[in-house]
């Protein structure tokens, strides 16, 4: 055992807040709701996030309880500008590694559509392992003050074409989106995580703009 | 493929309720706890926690009595709820020199530093069936038990069992007779099978992992098949040990390698003929066994198989299966041997008519028209 | 007495004991907790030939805890699912940070280390005996 003494009194580093308060039954609650909304796309999803954690984590609670869930220390992340006072909460939560550019990262957590990096700069994926490209936890997009163009969403898991408002996602977005899924299988999945409330787009999902 | 059947909910449960009436057996007789499966059946659970993967003895012995004894069907149990479980990340390297060894042989040299040490073994036992462990027997008179894994021990090096113990392989190298193979350090993490499909050719750490959880049934006849000339390794154990290590992990809010117990381990290091090949000179070889818990016979048994597999890369011809990469590790796996083997109890009903409708109509071409009419015999 | 050391005692420690100890503590400053005692899996690496390139053996069960006591982050890490024992290994930790508490924990990991050596003297005392004594072979005609 490499033995080099510390004294007793040294700390690793700032001590993070409390995580999730039930650890396992939070995250298998997250966990199925987060496949129920890449299953069922462009749907908002309500939930308590905010009742999962003690005190306020340093993350919106929706994007806290997903990246907890999702994140472990084999995943990367990547934290936007706003979000990097987190990274102690992550690290010690979630034991991820911290990803200096988002091409490196398995999770990417993007305050809002503003902080999201372009999404083909981000993991594709491999043709044999088209499930290992990034996974976008998008904050901010799903606020009631959101005013995103209006979608007409369409694909695997919508029965049939359905408007997709209410979010935050402009122009930019439906362009990079357009591309994203062009690549399919490839590509990457986003989850717009919003207060109390979560959806999510996978790259199988059409987001066709629609004229107002 | 099998078919998903309705309507056996009811008798399904009632199947439960048998197999749990059969689990307990005679009411009057005492329920089996779980420190009696621990303590006294130990081997068992020893050998439930390798193939199982997961160093958790309350688990493996609770899995032992839900099984009611069939260890293959425990390892399931423990493989489950190990997949339920989060990982909190990859320890530092044992180390298996500083073993406290409480058993430690060579049967290549007979004096080696520290000597030969039995510890517990069955090995001189004359395995007669001892009346005395029946119930009512006089129980032969034995010390208090040592205190095995769990138990906390000293600084290590003050008693000659723990500590430095000169390994012997180690003796062999210095003399350069016992090949180095590969050397630490390494970039990474090693290739981890429990996070990366098992694909061959695999280098050695990922046999190894697979090694160390195979059954230990098909690792000892692949052994002895290649004792037996196919595919031979001639093996000398240079040095055999078990005892705990402990296991120190890096903890990222630490920023420094903690203590955070001991597991015991098996060790095999095996030194094996070799005549020279694949520009290397004639020298002993290596072969290396590694199991969690008391598990001597399939220790030996990797470090043999170990061996066979590094034909490919020290030259050798591959004449026997033990030697064969794909064949060996695709194979060894018991839960999924298992599970793919008693699939077959499963329903297959619709696969089984169209093979039947096959045959009959193959049956009918066999005959020729005019033959005995087939019963059934029309198309579905 | 360095972290390292004192959280290896702690870690090795046999629950009972260490419960025993930390309980002859008296009243500590009240805690809260960043992580409750939390049950997951340690993937164990050893070396090929004992010295070579690592491989993964399998996974071990372990528990690990972290409090916050009056500003001192105490974490445990132990083997097995042992939430009582983690917790109050967590404690010692946070406690070892605290001056007025250092001597005393370090007191009870000196008990902690005098515990285990003597199991393990016993341990050896036993396994000794099974040592071979070569010389025994030799009978007295076949000595030379």
């Amino acid at each position: 055992m490499p033995t080099k003494p510390i004294p007793a009194n040294q700390n690793a580093g700032p001590i993070p807040g409390p995580g999730l308060t039930d650890y396992v039954g939070a995250s298998q609650r997250v966990f199925r709701l987060a496949l129920s909304a890449m299953a069922r796309p462009a749907h908002r999803l309500d939930f308590d996030f905010d009742g999962l954690f003690g005190p306020s984590p340093p993350l919106p609670p929706s994007v806290a309880a997903l990246a907890l869930t999702l994140a472990d220390h084999l995943t990367p992340v990547w934290l936007s500008p706003s979000f990097a006072a987190a990274e102690p909460f992550l690290a010690f939560h979630a034991s991820a590694p911290i990803a200096r550019v988002p091409g490196k990262a398995a999770i990417v957590l993007a305050a809002s559509p503003k902080e999201l990096p372009e999404l083909l700069s981000l993991n594709q994926g491999d043709p044999r392992y088209p499930d290992r490209s990034t996974t976008v936890i998008l904050g901010g997009a799903l606020e009631a003050t959101s005013m995103g163009i209006t979608f007409l969403a369409t694909g695997p898991g919508l029965a049939e074409e359905t408007i997709f408002s209410d979010h935050g996602l402009g122009m930019d977005f439906a362009r990079q989106w357009e591309l994203n899924r062009a690549s399919y299988p490839l590509g990457v999945d986003v989850f717009l995580a919003g207060d109390g409330c979560l959806a999510g787009l996978p790259r199988s999902l059409a987001l066709i703009p629609k004229p107002s | 493929m099998y078919v998903a059947v309705k309507g056996g909910q009811k008798a399904i449960t009632e199947a439960h309720k048998l197999l749990e009436e059969t689990r307990r057996g005679d009411l009057s007789v005492p329920e089996i706890s779980l420190a009696q499966i621990q303590n006294q059946m130990g081997l068992a659970v020893d050998r439930v926690q390798a193939e199982g993967s997961l160093y958790a003895p309350k688990l493996a012995a609770l899995a032992t009595k839900q099984a009611k004894g069939d260890l293959v069907e425990a390892i399931f149990l423990l493989r489950a709820a190990r997949a339920s479980l989060k990982r909190f990340g990859y320890s530092e390297p044992i180390e298996t020199a500083s073993m406290r060894a409480r058993r430690r042989v060579s049967g290549t040299f007979k004096d080696i530093p520290g000597g030969q040490i039995l510890g517990p073994t069955f090995d001189y036992t004359h395995r007669l069936l001892k009346r005395s462990l029946m119930d009512g027997g006089q129980a032969p008179p034995g010390g208090a038990p040592i205190p095995i894994a769990k138990g906390p021990g000293a600084q290590p090096g003050a008693d000659g069992l723990g500590g430095e113990l000169l390994g012997v392989a180690t003796i062999l190298e210095r003399e350069g007779i016992l090949e180095t193979v590969g050397t630490a350090p390494e970039d990474g993490e090693p290739f981890d099978l429990t996070r990366q499909p098992l694909e061959v050719p695999l280098a050695r750490p990922g046999r190894l992992q697979a090694l160390a959880r195979a059954d230990e049934g098909f690792l000892l006849a692949l052994a002895y098949s290649s004792q037996r000339g196919f595919g031979s390794v001639h093996p000398f154990v240079a040095e055999l040990k078990l005892g705990p290590v402990e296991l120190g992990f890096r903890a990222p809010e630490l920023g420094m390698p903690i203590t955070v117990g001991e597991i015991e381990v098996t060790e095999c290091q095996t030194a094996n003929q070799f005549k020279g090949g694949a520009g290397k000179p004639p020298m002993f070889t290596r072969g290396y066994g590694l199991t969690f818990g008391h598990n001597e016979r399939k220790a030996l048994s990797m470090a043999i198989v170990d061996r066979a597999l590094r034909a490919g890369e020290l030259g050798e011809a591959i004449k026997g299966p033990a030697q064969n990469p794909e064949f060996v590790l695709y194979h060894g796996d018991n839960v999924e041997a298992s599970g793919f083997v008693s699939h077959i109890k499963l329903p297959h009903y619709v696969d089984f008519q169209a093979e039947l409708s096959m045959l009959r109509a193959m049956r009918k071409k066999f005959n020729g028209s005019g033959g005995p009419p087939e019963p059934d015999d029309k198309d579905e | 007495m360095e972290r390292q050391r004192i959280m290896r005692a702690l870690a090795l420690s046999r629950e009972n004991t260490l419960i025993e100890l930390m309980g002859s503590l008296g009243d500590i400053p009240p805690f809260e907790y960043l992580r409750r005692p939390q049950k997951g899996l340690i993937m164990v690496k050893a070396r090929a030939d004992a010295k070579n390139q690592a491989f993964n053996l399998g996974e071990a069960l372990a528990t690990r805890c972290s409090v916050n006591l009056n500003g001192k982050a105490g974490h445990a890490y132990v083997l097995g699912d042992e939430p009582e024992k983690c917790l109050a290994a967590a404690l010692a930790d946070a406690l070892a940070q605290d001056e007025r508490f250092r001597p005393e924990i370090e007191r009870i990991a000196l008990c902690l280390e005098a515990d285990m050596a003597r199991a393990r003297a016993l341990e050896v005392q036993k396994t000794q005996k099974t040592k071979v004594d070569f010389f025994t072979l030799v009978r007295g005609e076949d000595a030379d």
